[in-house]
């Protein structure tokens, strides 16, 4: 410990807050996460079962969401936050804070995320899918039991992605009002010049960001076949 | 009494694409009798893919019927399709086993959802796995499986909802002659065993002529002969059908000799070349022996084949007869009268 506050002498005087900015993170991006995830295997599955061919074809749902998510997506995240201000305050009653923050980073990750799941749901062969239609098996079978589980590994590498991708928006979000660690590396990084803080900041994003790939690795190796 | 197990009438399906309309099969109507064998045979592009694809559903016709097992496949509602499916098993040139399942989780996949316990499950695909000789590899992921194991476990995944039919698209193409050979005699004992009315699509006559009862030739999405298979070998009566049954034999090697001109093929002022058939009742020598001796000219095998077709002879002989004119003659007549089918070249 000596040693630490030796080299991060601003550590010992703001461990509370630092220790509060890690836990808004890990609740922004655990909240913003699961809720992106759900949406996104959602939407990434529609985009693969309606588009032309598909087992559930229907060209006007799919275009729709084709055109909606694509029109999010090119929007920039900073941006992205304000307009949905209004929307955030309807939903969550807050526009700051950990609460005020999951709306557009769900906004901002689903969309990209729906299409990363629609990329790694379509490596599985077509052939795959045509010989379960013949074995009797209906569209949503089809799903649970070929699309997603044949496309596990693929869906786990783009997770991965995904989750660097939000905790690097998580942290951009500190910007505006949403607290955690990005917030913290700019009030006391940043604002009162304390450089060891804002390296400290780094590694905990740095390990963050490990574990998300360790995480990642092992279960695509563990599914791969 | 032979009963249809699949009867498609006046089936025809269009595919509109960007470039217009393609007309894959046109005005097809076959039946299909319980427990046969049956083949179609086709050049690329011919529409045998689609015709079989028809007979799931897996393409729905554009107009005609199909009717498997008594019921028209049209008519039924998504869910009786699935249920129907399930009696109606199919196999692929390129497999598609399920790559994240083990070979025992591959075969018991079909029976998802099934009213069984699932120990039942469990036993029914160990002895469809028995059956098709893989009992060994049961827990083995396909990955790690040879091409000719792999069909064999897509053939005890077709099998295990104890389907009336089994289609097969090209399930042999990916295989080396050997492995074909095995997995047609899988194919022949499963039709014997369980009874099961085999539809089989290739390319390769010698597919056909291996294991199926009946044939339909296909080209340009019509099916332009129909026949037991050693009939279609005897006597192809269209051109398509003569191609294939040439394509069997070195017999199309002679033809190209002639095209050629090649020395080999030079004829006396007093010789000529002739094509001669012989089926089962006939296919003995001694009628050309007899023949010659008979008429007084000499005969000069150039190219004989003779080939077990359903168990019974076809022969081919391209000879080349020497003598005078009028003698020729009889000889040919004579030939021809003990149904030897003869073609002078
Ligand atoms: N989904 C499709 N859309 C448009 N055209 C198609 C489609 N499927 C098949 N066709 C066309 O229909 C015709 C018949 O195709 P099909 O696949 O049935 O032939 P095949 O006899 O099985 O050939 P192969 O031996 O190459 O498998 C071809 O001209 C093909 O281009
Ligand atoms: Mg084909």
């Amino acid at each position: 410990m000596e040693f630490v506050y030796n080299h991060f002498p601003n550590l010992e005087r703001s461990a509370d807050q630092l220790l509060q900015s890690l836990v808004q993170t890990l609740q922004m991006v655990f909240g913003s996460g699961v809720i992106s995830f759900c949406l996104g295997i959602f939407f990434g599955v529609c985009l693969v079962v309606m588009r032309r061919g598909g087992i559930l074809q229907n060209i006007i749902l799919y275009t729709v969401l084709e055109k909606t998510i694509n029109v999010i997506r090119s929007v920039p995240f900073l941006i992205l936050i304000i307009i949905l201000i209004p929307l955030t305050r309807l939903i969550m009653g807050t526009t700051i804070g950990v609460q005020g923050a999951i709306v557009p980073l769900v906004i901002g990750t689903a969309p990209f995320f729906s299409r990363q799941v629609e990329t790694a749901i379509s490596e599985v062969d077509d052939g795959l899918v045509e010989a379960s239609v013949a074995m009797g098996m209906s569209p949503l079978m089809i799903i649970w039991r070929v699309y997603l589980r044949e496309s596990i590994p693929a869906l786990a590498r783009v997770t991965q992605i995904t989750t660097i991708n939000l905790i690097s928006l998580v942290t951009l979000a500190g910007a505006v009002g949403a607290g955690g660690l990005g917030d913290f590396a700019i009030r006391f990084g940043h604002m009162h010049g304390m450089r060891d803080l804002m390296w400290i900041t780094i590694a905990i994003i740095l390990v963050m960001v490990s574990i998300v790939q360790g995480l990642g690795n092992i279960v695509i190796k563990k599914t791969t076949r | 009494m032979a009963v249809n197990m699949i009867s498609l009438k006046n089936v025809s399906k269009i595919f509109a694409t960007k470039y217009g309309n393609v007309r894959a099969i046109h005005n097809v109507n076959v039946d299909i009798v319980e427990s046969e064998i049956f083949g179609i045979i086709g050049h690329s592009g011919a529409g045998k893919s689609t015709l079989i694809r028809c007979i799931n559903l897996l393409e729905a016709p554009t107009s005609g019927s199909v009717v498997v097992d008594g019921e028209d496949m049209t008519t039924l509602s998504k869910k009786a399709l699935c249920d129907k499916r399930k009696k109606i098993g199919m196999i692929f040139q390129h497999f598609y086993l399920m790559p994240s399942r083990t070979v025992l989780q591959n075969v018991m996949l079909p029976l998802k959802g099934a009213n069984m316990p699932k120990h039942e499950k469990v036993k029914k695909a160990e002895d469809l796995l028995n059956l098709v000789g893989l009992s060994h590899r049961v827990s083995a992921y396909p990955s790690a499986l040879s091409g000719g194991e792999k069909q064999r476990v897509a053939i005890a995944r077709a099998l295990a909802n104890d389907p009336n039919v089994l289609l097969c698209d090209e399930a042999t193409s990916a295989l080396d002659p050997q492995t074909t050979t095995s997995i047609l005699n899988l194919l022949k004992e499963v039709n014997a065993k369980l009874g099961i009315t085999i539809v089989l699509i290739t390319h390769e006559m010698a597919v056909i002529k291996e294991i199926c009862d009946r044939v339909a030739v296909m080209e340009g999405g019509e099916i332009k002969e129909l026949g037991t298979v050693f009939d279609v070998f005897a006597t192809p009566q269209s051109d398509v059908g003569r191609e294939f049954v040439a394509s069997t034999t070195s017999l199309h090697k002679v033809y190209e000799l002639i095209e050629k001109n090649s020395p080999l093929t030079q004829l006396a002022s007093d010789e000529i070349l002739v094509k001669l058939a012989f089926t089962a009742n006939n296919a003995q020598e001694t009628l050309l022996h007899d023949a010659a001796t008979r008429f007084g000219i000499k005969t000069n095998i150039f190219f004989g084949n003779v080939e077990f077709i359903q168990g019974k002879p076809i022969g081919n002989l391209v000879v080349i007869v020497k003598g005078p004119q009028e003698n020729i003659d009889n000889a040919l007549n004579y030939l021809q009268e003990n149904e030897v089918s003869v073609k002078v070249l």
